[in-house]
């Protein structure tokens, strides 16, 4: 498992220089004179102009500011906000748990709901409920997010008025964040209805984030298990009489997992994709809306630092993913049979 | 000079009988089915768009601004789907963005097949350093979220509909790479790989000619999802300012037009929103029709 | 804590208390985004000013709310030279800065607090200089650095500024956010700690509300600054809750989530006026928005082109489809809200036929090509300038003239037309004192076509004359006089077209009351009080 792990890491290290070269190039690239954004219709005079390009280090050669900024890297500094002028990395830090929070509960709405919707669906076959379940699922899965996120405000936020509009807590409320997640932080302060809040806060960004990964796991574990079940244990554990349910979640759902994981795995990138919609729609303030805004800003160094710091997010899911696999794979568990 | 035409014959009935199989399977599926009739109608009206639509979709009517649609309160027949925010016509809209959907859909495509098909096949023929460099570079692209990435591209290009067609194309290649890559390399160990390349045929005719083909299904089921993905895509770009521009009548751009009268004229974004939700919908019907009738396994499962 | 919960419940939700509990009144302000800092000289956003200098800092003048009229503020009086060349400002006694939770005073304000707030924007020397590498945006681009030869440390609440030349609006200047009061010994403190960042992200100034806490794009919390000098504000609280999306905005006031919001959509206007228990509040903006031509272009050194183009404009179209009918149809470049207007001034009406014929006498009765720059995002003085430039494309193609719509990144179009790569483009300006000379000199004076604010590369002898007689001039009648006649030669040369000076709108609860808009953009929250 080690030495596996081991060569895993280092196929990372190419990997790696590639992405920050990237997260350079885009920059480097990007029109706009992030100096002369800042100062806006009013302008700037020539010499102020020219003494800032050099404060940035904007008037050196490429490969030397990329050297540096590697550099700096390997030191753990990100670089500072041109906007806000605080490390980006403080700034990820803060922001990261909001989606964390956000993403979790719409991977385990997704899980919850589409999973065990996939299963019925591979054991009725060719029912009514199973083709209602699939067309429902592909309707979801065709869902353009950002429309969809914005019925949903206008239906259950402003025409029902069931829950609050956006945002993560009501803003009557104002305490200390230790952990960075509401659900966690609005119990430790101890305040009356803030639980309440924050849970109010989460349903629908959780639903509109949730919806496309949920009819993905519906219908991949829908085939999964419909490709096991036809498998020949599955036919011989029938055969020697085990009652339904067991076959279905013991014998046949345990060799479905595999697909299944890796789809999770693969939701991931589309769960930091399609937060970054949902979170600029529910002004939700976490790091997709974090990058949606640098990039509208020509905030420079958090754009950099923002991709490279998503994209190691998502290199480490995909190596859980991969141990994972180690583990569940049903060949591995032959052998130890 | 005969035993070759009568090959070719049989190659063509063989053909047939393929396609034959391949259409009886698919109408099984209904819903991939009423996705071909909507696909076709819809493409039916963009072909025809100039004869069909009843004003320019860029005019401006400008005493007719924001008029509702005809099941509305205050609706006109003049303008069946009513009018937007400068007096142009909903419906001549609806009908020439239905050009854009294809436009944008097809070069999409059109890019992910060839670019993704060489790299995936140059990976599986030359394993060692090009395959390392080919399949690495694909795991960078792989390691942004694709709307991220695809945003970050566009923001380098500056915003329009060719550089959001082109983003998005290069944050969908990496799949085709992979799967060509895969498909190719389950072949090249096949016998009849082997048997072509005794008989001294070219590396190139082995990727094309010989390889290829048998990859193609899986193939083309990813293209079609993909398809409906690169619509998806694109309108999420238009959405946030960065696919295409006013006055092009694209849905995704006219949703983003339409958003700041969510509240106060509803159906301006909503109609929008329907077109392409069927559209895509009725592509990814078609997808699943078509993997259950070319996937061998599906079939066997079914049986 | 939990008190002002319940009372702010009770305020957001209309449920009724019976009531022991002595309510802490709490005011939700939906803002349009999140402040880039809290440092107002840093930052040239109205956002970031609304979060900082609005309420929690004091200027050594403050503008009196929802008018430009110039009040004292930290400074109790001031006095200006003979030759204009000194300012001089006697401070106010008793001015305490804020107790925060890391920042105690020992003293109240004196002048070392005045020199500081100003000198660290123009010593190379100072840390807080060094620490953002001079990056003081509003100081540089009024070249204050230039403007302000000395800051004299008369006696302990007295400053005298020594100027390079007399500068009418320089009293103006002193109330806007970059002139904000800082102290100089919580700065000194942070310096000790190396920590001088928190200057900016933990706020200390003398204004009615000090900082509580700040969670990044989500939400600002101040309290009542009990040790205000001024009249003290009636809420205890206030709350921005970030909100960027206009629609959304709407809707959390709806649902009594928040009792203030800027920034509406246009088109919601009508349908927020409908809503029980909101108001919209509006005036006019102090802004233009205008199309500027390139003078240096072949086809636009011709005045008559100029004015057959502006005639060919319909305005009110562009009033009815880009503000949805809520603006004012600019004639001036000024807006009347300004002193010095010139209502005299007859504007140049939509009248396609006068734009042929002027065009024919110009020798292009075949119309000609050229272009329309818009930019990309939405401005105070525009709210949809792709919009407005496919309409001014429309009336354009009606005489003959094919024009192609341009749009660059935001930064890119103001590097592009400051350099004058532009045939015509669409821009506008909000005034920063309420000064004519913030407009006319700014936009339009001939040293602004160096420093490319001048987007009609324009310079005009006549009209510069004008301008230089009223900056040097401290009396009102000659200056308005002088500006009066400017707008005159502006008229007839036509370097611009006017468009809109558009109206701002405040949607606000009915529970608000004292509320008033101001013209510079501010939102202001310290007469503010809760029913």
């Amino acid at each position: 498992m080690f030495s596996f792990l081991f060569r895993r890491m280092l196929v990372l290290i190419p990997t790696y220089i590639g992405i920050t070269l990237i997260a350079f190039a885009f920059i480097h690239v990007i029109p706009g004179d992030p100096i002369l954004v800042m100062a806006g219709e009013r302008g700037l005079p020539p010499e102020k102009y020219a003494e800032l390009m050099h404060a940035f280090g904007f008037d050196q050669p490429l490969w030397k500011q990329y050297l540096d900024y590697v550099g700096q890297l390997l030191q753990g500094n990100f670089g500072v906000s041109f906007v806000t002028g605080r490390p980006v990395l403080d700034e990820f830090f803060e922001l990261f748990p909001a989606t964390v929070e956000l993403a979790f509960f719409a991977l385990f709405f997704a899980l919850l709901i589409g999973i065990p919707a996939g299963i019925i669906a591979a054991v009725k076959r060719g029912t009514f409920f199973d083709h209602s379940l699939m067309t429902i699922s592909l309707t979801g899965f065709s869902m353009p997010l950002f429309w969809w996120a914005l019925l949903l405000i206008v239906f259950f936020s402003g025409y029902l008025g069931w829950t609050p509009v956006s945002g993560r807590m009501s803003a009557l409320y104002f305490f200390e964040t230790p952990t960075g997640f509401m659900l966690i932080d609005s119990l430790l302060s101890g305040e009356e209805g803030a639980f309440k809040s924050a849970v109010m806060h989460l349903i629908l960004p959780a639903v509109a984030l949730g919806t496309i990964p949920m009819a993905t796991f519906a219908r991949q574990s829908r085939s999964a298990m419909l490709e096991t079940l036809n498998e020949d244990f599955i036919k011989t554990a029938r055969a020697k009489g085990l009652s339904p349910f067991r076959v279905t979640i013991v014998h046949a759902f345990r060799n479905a997992l595999i697909p299944i994981v890796t789809v999770i795995g693969l939701s991931v990138g589309v769960l930091l994709g399609g937060a970054i919609l949902t979170e600029t729609i529910f002004s939700w303030p976490g790091i997709g809306k974090w990058m949606v805004d640098s990039i509208f800003r020509r905030d420079y160094p958090v754009v950099q630092g923002g991709l490279i710091l998503i994209a190691t997010i998502v290199i480490i899911v995909n190596l859980i993913v991969d141990v994972l696999y180690g583990i569940i794979d049903p060949r591995i568990r032959r052998q130890g049979h | 000079m005969n035993v070759e035409s009568s090959t070719n014959q049989t190659q063509q009935s063989a053909m047939m009988a393929m396609l034959a199989s391949f259409w009886f399977e698919f109408r099984q599926n209904k819903g991939a089915l009423y996705g071909l009739i909507f696909i076709s109608i819809l493409a039916f009206i963009a072909i025809f768009a100039d004869f069909i639509s009843p004003y320019d979709p860029i005019e401006q009517y400008r005493d007719v601004l924001k008029l509702p649609p005809i099941w509305a309160e205050g609706g006109s027949w003049a303008h069946i789907l009513g009018t937007d925010a400068l007096g142009r016509d909903m419906l001549s809209r609806m009908i020439y963005g239905s050009r854009y959907s294809f436009y944008i859909g097809s070069i999409v495509i059109f890019f992910c097949l060839t670019i993704g098909i060489v790299l995936g096949l140059l990976a599986a023929f030359n394993r060692g350093f090009i395959e390392n460099t080919i399949m690495r570079l694909m795991d960078i692209i792989l390691a942004f979220p694709s709307l991220l990435m695809a945003l970050a591209l566009v923001a380098v290009l500056g915003p329009s509909l060719e550089n959001a067609m082109i983003a998005i194309a290069v944050v969908f290649i990496p799949h085709f790479v992979r799967l060509t890559r895969a498909q190719a390399l389950a072949e090249l160990g096949k016998d009849y790989v082997a048997s072509s390349r005794s008989m001294g045929a070219s590396t190139f005719r082995l990727m094309f000619i010989n390889v290829l083909p048998n990859c193609m299904a899986p193939i083309i089921v990813q293209a079609t999802m993909s398809f409906s993905s690169a619509i998806l895509d694109a309108a999420a770009l238009g959405f946030l300012g960065m696919g295409a521009q006013p006055p092009s009548p694209e849905w995704g751009t006219m949703l983003a037009d339409a958003r700041q009268y969510i509240l106060s004229d509803p159906w301006m974004m909503g109609v929008p929103g329907l077109a392409i939700l069927f559209t895509v919908l009725s592509i990814n019907l078609i997808g699943d029709g078509l993997r259950d009738a070319l996937d061998p396994k599906m079939k066997t499962a079914k049986g | 804590m939990k008190k002002s919960i319940l009372a702010a419940a009770v305020l957001a939700g209309g449920m009724i208390m019976s009531g022991q509990v002595l309510a802490a009144k709490t005011l939700v302000y939906c803002s349009e985004g999140s402040p880039e800092g809290f440092d107002a000289a840093l930052f040239t956003s109205g956002t970031s000013f609304d979060a900082s200098a609005n309420t929690m800092f004091d200027g050594l003048v403050n503008f009196k709310t929802g008018t430009t009229e110039v009040l004292p503020g930290v400074a109790e009086s001031w006095s200006v030279s003979e030759d204009g060349k000194e300012l001089t400002f006697k401070l106010r006694a008793g001015v305490k800065f804020h107790s925060t939770k890391n920042f105690t005073p020992t003293r109240d304000l004196n002048a070392d607090d005045v020199i500081f707030s100003f000198n660290r924007q123009m010593d190379k020397e100072d840390p807080y200089f060094k620490l953002v590498n001079g990056k003081f945006p509003y100081f540089n681009a009024m070249d204050m650095a230039k403007l302000i030869v000395d800051i004299v440390r008369v006696d302990d609440m007295t400053v005298k500024f020594v100027l390079d030349h007399p500068e009418a609006p320089i009293v103006s200047n002193m109330a806007m956010a970059f002139a904000s009061i800082q102290s100089a010994e919580y700065a000194a403190q942070l310096h000790k700690a190396g920590k001088e960042t928190d200057l900016n992200q933990k706020p200390v100034g003398t204004g009615p509300f000090k900082f509580v806490g700040y969670k990044k794009d989500s939400v600002i919390r101040y309290a009542k600054n009990d040790a205000y000098w001024g009249e003290k504000p009636a809420i205890d609280n206030l709350v921005f809750s970030i909100t960027t999306d206009a629609s959304v905005r709407f809707q959390k006031m709806k649902a009594g989530e928040c009792h203030v919001m800027p920034y509406p959509n246009p088109a919601d206007i009508a349908e927020i006026r409908k809503t029980d228990g909101i108001s919209v509040m509006q005036q006019e903006g102090l802004n233009v928005g205008y199309l500027a031509y390139n003078t240096e272009k072949e086809n636009f050194k011709d005045v008559k082109v100029r004015k057959a183009l502006n005639y060919a404009i319909n305005k009110e179209a562009i009033k009815q489809v880009v503000f949805d009918g809520e603006a004012t149809i600019a004639k001036n470049p000024i807006p009347p809200t300004i002193w010095s207007y010139d209502e005299s001034t007859v504007d140049d009406s939509y009248d396609v036929e006068k734009a042929k014929a002027l065009l024919k006498e110009a020798g292009l009765e075949n119309g000609f090509k050229t272009n329309i720059w818009a930019m990309p995002v939405q401005r105070p003085y525009n709210p949809d300038a792709k919009k407005m430039a496919e309409l001014i494309q429309a009336d354009w193609a009606k005489v003959g003239v094919e024009a192609e719509i341009v749009t660059f990144e935001w930064g890119e179009y103001l590097k592009r037309s400051k350099a004058g790569e532009h045939d015509t483009v669409l821009l506008g300006w909000t005034g920063d004192n309420g000064d004519p000379d913030n407009f006319l000199r700014v936009l339009l004076g001939c040293k602004s076509k160096i420093n490319g604010t001048n987007r009609a590369r324009w310079c005009n002898e006549d009209f510069e004359k004008e301008l230089q007689a009223a900056l040097l001039s401290t009396d009102p009648a000659v200056r308005t006089k002088a500006y009066k006649n400017a707008q005159k030669i502006f008229k007839e040369q036509a370097p611009w077209a006017t468009i809109a000076h558009s109206t701002v709108f405040m949607p606000i609860s009915d529970k608000v009351t004292g509320y008033k808009i101001d013209p510079l953009g501010g939102h202001f929250f310290h007469n503010v009080d809760l029913k």
